[in-house]
């Protein structure tokens, strides 16, 4: 399924196509899921997807009750919670098995809990040197 | 050439990774107390994780998608969710388990006690982790693994009653005198030892660090039909060594030390040194495997930078999580909780999330929007359900057959 399939289509079931999808920027950078969109109403009164939303704090919203409590607790234990990243619907470049993004989308998305560690595991001997 | 090459490399990659303390354990004390009579628990299992396995694989070479990123897909985030916490909890006791696993092994080579080890085995597999290449952990510690096989040789040289053998390996029922519940809770921990989940998780995320395609498909399936059978065989190797010469005593294997006991008796000393030294390097191989995978199901779930080719700064939050894994495994085994003991809730815990992890595979592996012609054939199908039917058998088992028989006991 690719961004091109959907052109001329009635129906798509963003449930299934498009949330939890993973982000992925130019080079294999993993940005992050889909973890909610945003909507718009339309003046014809349709409904239309103007960004995807990525975060934990954009999960939350979809998670029931005991789920988002823990969800939460995680996000404090790790210095947030932050909000959510978004990202304009004219930044997908494509939608295939994962969802292609611009790489300047993927680095404004970039979570700020993994920006902080960063500048800790930085730190550490050999972090900078290239993966193997 | 090259293609051949690739061949034994992953072959040997994936007789390392079936062979861990789960299958230690568990195939030296169901060897101790019903020879070989579990064997067609052994063979169950060999064929689920190829089935579980390749399925896996062909999704990676097909979509480039690890099973995490398959699971959340397919099952939404709050089911994802729920899945993630077990396979988390279970995983991480599965590497407490080969920890505890390598300090006991030192500790039979040097006669200090295990827990002085555990802190020098923890930070030793972090600096393993962070500066060694992938492939070459991997490879040296697989073809190290191999030395394990001295368990089958042994046999040999403890000079058996063949056609006893061959009888145990025939029956499919308890020898008589022993209740039923017992031997079938020894049938789950072995069916669980052979099919552990983190090793699906760590099989197709490294297939997404090594980019495989499908034109690898080839090459990848013959290393799984290869190489977790003859892994399978190295497990049974340790069952008849210990069916051959700990069995007739009447004695239970309950440590390592029991179960190195074969090979003390067939080769004295230097026997001991290339077994303690196998067992060494088959768990700090599935210590690295468990303590990745720990790594790859958070980061994959939420969709973090992962894996080992990226530049580690760039991947902090899955090197943090990879690392406070070690750090929680660690603070488990300084306990002095017995290892063996580690490894039994562990692999019940891995019988019973099984099917939350492998049932999303087996959906995905028949769907065509993912897959288009990669999909499972009628034998793949035929295969995967009935593996399914007994992984599931084995997740409703697990636990009450450990409280009915106070674990095995």
């Amino acid at each position: 399924m690719s961004w091109i399939e959907w052109h001329g289509r009635d129906r798509i079931d963003l449930g299934t196509q498009m949330l939890d999808r993973q982000i992925t920027a130019p080079e294999a950078v993993h940005v992050g899921k889909v973890d909610d969109l945003e909507l718009h109403f339309r003046e014809d009164g349709a409904l239309e997807v103007t960004a995807l939303l990525v975060g934990a704090s954009a999960l939350c919203r979809r998670m029931p009750s005991p789920a988002r409590g823990l969800l939460r607790l995680a996000m404090r234990l790790t210095g947030g919670p932050h909000p959510e990243r978004r990202i304009g619907l004219a930044h997908v470049v494509d939608v295939k098995s994962d969802v292609e993004v611009t790489a300047e989308a993927g680095e404004s998305a970039t979570s700020p809990t993994e920006r902080q560690l960063r500048k800790f595991v930085s730190r550490i001997p050999g972090a900078g040197r290239e993966g193997s | 050439m090259k293609k051949y090459l690739a061949l034994t490399l992953g072959v040997l990659t994936a007789i390392g990774g079936f062979v861990d303390i789960g299958d230690i354990v568990t195939n030296a004390e169901a060897g101790a107390r019903f020879g070989l009579g579990l064997t067609w628990v052994v063979v169950l299992g060999v064929i689920g994780i190829c089935a579980y396995a390749e399925m896996s694989g062909r999704i990676v070479a097909a979509t480039g998608r690890p099973v995490y990123d398959v699971i959340r897909e397919r099952l939404g985030p709050r089911a994802a969710l729920f899945n993630l916490i077990a396979s988390f909890i279970v995983t991480l006791l599965t590497l407490a388990a080969q920890i505890g696993g390598v300090a006991v092994a030192i500790q039979l080579a040097s006669g200090i006690p295990h827990v002085v080890w555990v802190a020098p085995v923890a930070i030793g597999l972090w600096i393993l982790m962070w500066r060694v290449k992938f492939e070459k952990i991997e490879r040296i510690l697989g073809l190290a693994g191999l030395t394990i096989a001295v368990f089958a040789v042994s046999i040999w040289w403890l000079d058996p009653d063949w056609s006893a053998l061959s009888g145990q390996v025939m029956s499919i029922t308890p020898p008589p005198g022993e209740p039923v519940p017992t031997y079938l809770y020894y049938a789950v921990t072995l069916f669980a030892a052979a099919m552990t989940p983190y090793e699906v998780f760590f099989f197709s995320s490294g297939g997404v660090e090594e980019r495989w395609t499908v034109k690898q498909l080839g090459i990848q399936r013959a290393n799984v039909l290869i190489g977790f059978p003859l892994g399978g065989l190295l497990s049974l190797g340790i069952a008849a060594a210990a069916a051959v010469a700990i069995l007739p005593l009447g004695m239970e294997v309950e440590t390592l030390g029991q179960v190195v006991l074969p090979i003390g008796l067939a080769f004295g000393l230097a026997g001991m040194i290339v077994v303690l030294f196998g067992f060494f390097t088959v768990m700090v191989g599935a210590a690295f495997e468990t303590a990745m995978s720990c790594g790859y199901m958070l980061a994959q779930y939420f969709g973090w930078q992962w894996g080992k080719r990226k530049q580690p700064k760039r991947a902090a939050r899955f090197h943090a999580v990879v690392a406070g894994s070690v750090l929680l495994a660690f603070l488990i085994v300084q306990t002095g909780v017995d290892p063996v003991m580690i490894t039994e809730v562990s692999l019940i815990g891995s019988a019973v999330a099984l099917p939350l992890t492998y049932l999303p595979v087996l959906i995905v592996a028949n769907d065509r929007q993912y897959l288009g012609d990669h999909v499972n054939g009628r034998f793949g199908n035929a295969v995967g359900l009935v593996t399914l039917l007994v992984v599931l058998i084995a997740a409703v088992a697990a636990i009450p057959l450990m409280i009915a028989t106070g674990m095995g006991a």
